[in-house]
C-alpha cells in the first residue's frame, strides 16, 4: 500500500519527463538532418543563380560578337596558321618563295620521326611541323628570301641556320635552314555551357593587323587530274 | 465561537493536490507535443518550399543554357580565334629574336671582313670569315666585344676559335663563337 501511495504520488512527473526526453531524442534524429537537407538547397539554390547569372552574361556577350568580321579574322590567323601540317601547300609556297627570292630550292627535308608521332595527338597546345630546305644563292638573293620568309602569311620558325660560301663561285652561298611550321588544331570541345568566353586581349588586335600585312605564299594545292596508263613511264 | 472545521480528509486534500499537479503537467506535455508537432510541420513545408525552388531555378537555367548553346558555332569561332592569335602571339615573339641576331651581326661588319660560314644552333652562333686586314679585323672584333661602341652589347662570351693568316694572300681567316644576348634572356 505504501509503495502504490508513492508511486500515485510521484505518477504526475512521469508524463513530462517522458515528453521531454523524446523531444530530446527527436531533435538530433530528425530536427538536425532536415535542416542540414534545408541548409544544402540553399546552397544548390545559390549555386544555380550564380550559374544562371553567367549565362545570362555569356549570353550578351555573345549576341554582341560581330560574327561575320570574326569568321573573316579567323581565315585570315587559319592563314598564317593552319588547322594542320598541310604539307603539299607548305611545299608548293617554298618553292615560289625561294624562285621569287632568286634562290634554288636544292632540297627539302621533311623530319620524318616527330610528323609520325605528333599527327597521333590532338593537344591543344599546338604543334609543329618541322622541316630542312637547303638554298643556293647570293647573299643579296638570301637576304631577299628572308625578308620575304619574315613577311610571309604561314608563319615559319627558323630553328637552325647554316650558310657556307661556295668553293667554286664566290658570290654564292649555300644555306641551309631548319624550319619549324606551326600549326593549331581546332579546339575539339568547347567546355561547360557556363564557361565564360576569352576575355579581349589587346594584342589580339595587333597581331591581327600583323598578319593581314603578311603576303600569302602557301595555295591550296587540290587533287587535279587523276589516272596514267603507266606509272612507270 | 465555532471554528472552521475541516470536514475533507486529510487524505483527500493530499489527492486534489496530486490531480491539479497531473491536470498541469497532463497539459504542458501536450502542450510541448504539439509545439514539437507544429515545429516539425514547418521544418518539412520549408524543405518542400526549397526544393521547388530549386526545382525552378534549375529549369531556368536549363532555359537560359538552350538560349546559350544556339550560339555554339559564334563561340566556337571566339575560341578558335583567341587559340591561334595567342599562339602567333608566342610564334612571332620567338621569330623575331633570329631575325635580330641576323641583322644585328650584319651591323657589325665593315667591308674588310666576309662572312664564309655562318651557323645559329642553339645559343650559339658560329662565324666563320675572313678579313682584308689586321685592321678591318680589330675593328669588327672590337665592335663585336665593346658594349659602347656600335654592337651595344648585341653578344657575349666571344670565343675566337682559330685565327691565321692565308697563305698566298694578305687577308686572314677567323673562326668565331658567341652567344647573342637576346638568346641568352640578358
Amino acid at each position: 500500500m505504501l509503495k502504490a501511495e508513492s508511486f500515485s504520488k510521484f505518477s504526475y512527473v512521469l508524463i513530462p519527463t517522458a515528453t521531454i526526453i523524446l523531444v530530446i531524442m527527436i531533435t538530433p534524429l530528425v530536427f538536425v538532418p532536415q535542416w542540414q537537407k534545408i541548409m544544402e538547397l540553399d546552397n544548390s539554390i545559390g549555386e544555380e543563380k550564380k550559374r544562371y547569372d553567367q549565362l545570362v552574361t555569356k549570353e550578351k556577350a555573345l549576341k554582341k560578337v560581330p560574327a561575320t568580321k570574326l569568321s573573316g579574322d579567323l581565315a585570315e590567323a587559319t592563314l598564317a596558321l593552319p588547322n594542320g601540317k598541310d604539307v603539299p601547300s607548305l611545299v608548293v609556297g617554298l618553292n615560289k618563295l625561294a624562285q621569287d627570292s632568286g634562290m634554288s630550292l636544292e632540297a627539302i627535308q621533311l623530319v620524318v620521326g616527330k610528323i609520325a608521332t605528333s599527327s597521333a595527338k590532338l593537344a591543344m597546345t599546338g604543334e609543329t611541323f618541322d622541316f630542312k630546305i637547303t638554298l643556293k644563292g647570293s647573299p643579296e638573293q638570301l637576304e631577299g628570301f628572308l625578308n620575304k620568309a619574315q613577311s610571309a602569311k604561314r608563319v615559319f620558325l627558323i630553328n637552325e641556320f647554316e650558310a657556307n660560301s661556295s668553293v667554286s663561285d664566290d658570290n654564292l652561298i649555300t644555306v641551309t635552314m631548319s624550319l619549324s611550321a606551326p600549326y593549331e588544331p581546332l579546339p575539339l570541345s568547347m567546355g561547360s555551357v557556363v564557361l565564360p568566353l576569352p576575355k579581349t586581349n589587346p594584342t589580339h588586335t595587333e597581331i591581327l593587323a600583323k598578319i593581314k600585312k603578311l603576303t600569302p605564299y602557301t595555295y591550296a594545292v587540290s587533287s587535279g587530274p587523276v589516272g596514267k596508263e603507266n606509272p612507270f613511264e | 465561537m465555532v471554528k472552521d472545521v475541516n470536514l475533507l480528509p486529510e487524505i483527500a486534500e493530499k489527492e486534489t493536490k496530486v490531480n491539479e499537479r497531473k491536470k498541469f503537467a497532463t497539459l504542458f506535455s501536450l502542450l510541448v507535443l504539439t509545439s514539437v508537432f507544429l515545429l516539425a510541420l514547418g521544418v518539412f513545408a520549408y524543405q518542400v518550399m526549397k526544393k521547388n525552388e530549386l526545382e525552378d531555378v534549375n529549369k531556368m537555367v536549363e532555359s537560359k543554357a538552350k538560349d546559350v548553346q544556339r550560339h555554339q558555332a559564334t563561340e566556337a569561332t571566339v575560341r578558335a580565334l583567341d587559340i591561334k592569335l595567342t599562339r602567333l602571339g608566342q610564334v612571332f615573339n620567338s621569330s623575331a629574336d633570329k631575325e635580330k641576331i641576323l641583322q644585328d651581326l650584319a651591323s657589325l661588319i665593315n667591308p674588310e671582313i666576309k662572312i664564309t660560314g655562318l651557323k645559329l644552333d642553339g645559343k650559339n652562333l658560329t662565324v666563320i670569315g675572313t678579313a682584308a686586314s689586321s685592321l678591318g679585323w680589330g675593328e669588327f672584333l672590337t665592335n663585336l666585344i665593346d658594349k659602347e661602341s656600335v654592337g651595344k652589347g648585341f653578344f657575349r662570351e666571344v670565343v675566337l676559335k682559330s685565327f691565321s693568316k692565308q697563305v698566298g694572300k694578305t687577308g686572314y681567316s677567323f673562326d668565331l663563337v658567341m652567344v647573342p644576348v637576346i638568346l641568352r634572356g640578358d
